[in-house]
This record gives C-alpha cells, sequence and structure tokens, in this order.
C-alpha cells in the first residue's frame, strides 16, 4: 500500500505543474494550490477572505502560512488588504493572474478526476475517497 | 468503526491526498525513534526493504522511484557511515550492499509503522472500500504512467 501511495500521489501535482506552466505560472509554491483553489474566483471583483481561514487548512505554521501569503502577494497571485471591520486582520483575494492560475489548477484536477471516473467504479471511487480519508483519521490519532 | 463522513463531503481527492500521504511516514517514525534510529534518512524505508527481501537491481528500482542516482549513492554513504549497511566492491567493480543487524532492526521497526496503518485501514474500511482505495490508488499510477511531458519541479518553497 506505501508504494501504491508513493506512485499515486503525484499524479494531480504533475498535471497540475504542467497546466500552471502552460499558464505561465510555473512559480506558484507547492502548498499555494490549495490556497489558491480555495479561493472565490468570480471576476473582475472576488470576495475577500481572511488570511487566517486561508491557510488553515494546510496544517502549516503560523510563520509558515504567513511566508506562503507573503510569496503569493509578491508575485501577484493575491491581493491582501486589512480587514475593514478589524484591521488587525488580514484579508486575501485572487488578483487576476491568480484567477487565471486558480482556473487552470481547477481544470488540470478535473480533468484527473475525469479519468479516474471512466477507469473505476463508482463504488471503488467510494472506497478511494473513504481509504484516503481513514490515513488522515489514523494519522490525526497515530501521535496519541 | 464506520467510514469518516469526510469522505463523502467537499474534500478533493487531492487535498485527502496531501493529508493522507503522511500518514505511514508518521507511523514508521514513532517506531523508528521508539528503536532509537531517529538519524534513518527519510528515503532509506525503500532500500532497507529491498535489500530484506534480497531484490535484485536496487539502483534501478530506486530509480523507479524518482531516486536519482547521486542522491541513491548519496544515501549509501549515508547509511553504511551510520551502521546500517555494508558494501563491498566485487572483482569486476560492481558493488553490493547487506544489511547489518542495526538496519535490519531498522527495517522491522519501518514494518511495523507501516503494518500499523494497514492494520487500522483495514479495521475501519470494509473490504470493498478496501478494495476501492487499492484500485484507486492503482489507477492513479497508470495515469501518472501515461501522462507525458516535463514536469517543472525547482525546488520552490512550500
Amino acid at each position: 500500500m506505501p508504494s501504491l501511495m508513493r506512485e499515486a500521489r503525484d499524479v494531480y501535482r504533475d498535471a497540475v505543474r504542467r497546466a500552471l506552466e502552460g499558464a505561465g505560472s510555473d512559480d506558484i509554491p507547492r502548498n499555494a494550490i490549495f490556497v489558491l483553489g480555495g479561493l472565490d474566483h468570480r471576476s473582475p471583483e472576488p470576495e475577500f477572505s481572511p488570511q487566517a481561514d486561508v491557510v488553515a487548512s494546510l496544517g502549516l505554521s503560523k510563520q509558515a502560512g504567513s511566508q506562503l501569503i507573503d510569496t503569493l502577494v509578491l508575485r501577484e497571485y493575491l491581493e491582501r488588504r486589512n480587514d475593514p471591520v478589524d484591521r488587525r486582520r488580514m484579508e486575501v483575494r485572487l488578483t487576476a493572474r491568480g484567477r487565471s492560475a486558480a482556473i487552470a489548477i481547477q481544470t488540470a484536477i478535473d480533468s484527473i478526476d475525469e479519468r479516474i471516473g471512466q477507469l473505476v467504479t463508482a463504488d471503488e471511487l467510494h472506497g478511494l475517497r473513504a481509504g484516503l480519508a481513514a490515513y488522515r483519521v489514523i494519522r490525526e490519532r497515530s501521535g496519541d | 468503526m464506520p467510514t469518516p463522513s469526510i469522505a463523502d463531503t467537499y474534500f478533493s481527492i487531492p487535498e485527502l491526498m496531501r493529508v493522507a500521504r503522511g500518514t505511514y511516514k508518521r507511523a514508521i517514525d514513532i517506531q523508528l525513534s521508539a528503536g532509537g534510529f531517529e538519524d534513518l534518512p527519510t528515503t532509506s524505508g525503500y532500500l532497507l526493504a529491498y535489500l530484506a527481501n534480497d531484490e535484485d537491481s536496487i539502483p534501478a528500482r530506486i530509480e523507479g522511484l524518482g531516486i536519482r542516482k547521486r542522491e541513491f549513492l548519496q544515501l549509501v554513504d549515508t547509511l553504511v557511515l551510520r551502521g546500517y549497511i555494508t558494501r563491498s566492491v566485487g572483482p569486476g567493480h560492481d558493488e553490493s550492499f547487506a544489511l547489518t543487524e542495526r538496519g535490519r532492526a531498522a527495517n522491522e521497526a519501518s514494518f511495523a509503522g507501516a503494518s500499523y496503518v494497514d492494520r487500522e485501514l483495514a479495521r475501519r474500511l470494509s473490504d470493498a472500500e478496501m478494495a476501492g482505495l487499492r484500485r484507486g490508488l492503482a489507477v492513479l499510477g497508470e495515469i501518472k504512467q501515461s501522462l507525458t511531458g516535463p514536469v517543472i519541479r525547482r525546488g520552490l518553497p512550500r
């Protein structure tokens, strides 16, 4: 199973990397794929999201999360501002460049999902998702 | 135990895989730490397992995992220096490797960690779900092999 996992885990990453290369966005840090993919894609004025929420699901340290956002702002994938309601907090949203990258990411993920859907049954797909979710639970509890 | 509900919620497969992929490493690290093998390099597990199973063509198999030859040679040097394997050079300058007692014990610790995860998976999943997991991962591997074109890896920040 670890060998299967190792072989499988790069599929999405490779597909996304290729798509980003094609979109002229090959300077995106690895974890940023999940950041950009999770933000509002609407054009031309996407909603701002709290910076803390954007990086929370990645399980990064506060410092690493901030560095990741800094990089994305510097490379013009994100726009950042102070929360107008609580100015101690920061908010981010996609720029036009970020939106193009987010669309490339989603298109690449969808293409792999579609290929999986053609190659496995619905029950097998459920098993894949259930199994990956179980790994997460095992991982969280193995440190107890 | 019932399947965790997150399996069917909004998490995409890459998001699930991102979290799942460190599970074996964490379980193995716990066993290695308990056995005093904290200095075992991360990528050593496969090499030790191949040696324990007397696999042929070890350098080729390691390269198949995406580990470059230079990295493999550095890994071997480190494992020899730290007492996990021995290296001997034959009359035709061909190299062969063997596990030391320490290497054998570390391999058993790694195996125990991976086995723990597999047992927990089997306990938490139905037979059909387990079969689906195996099939899904295998299909992802097949898709990976079928994808062509360069993949950019420039050591960007995580």
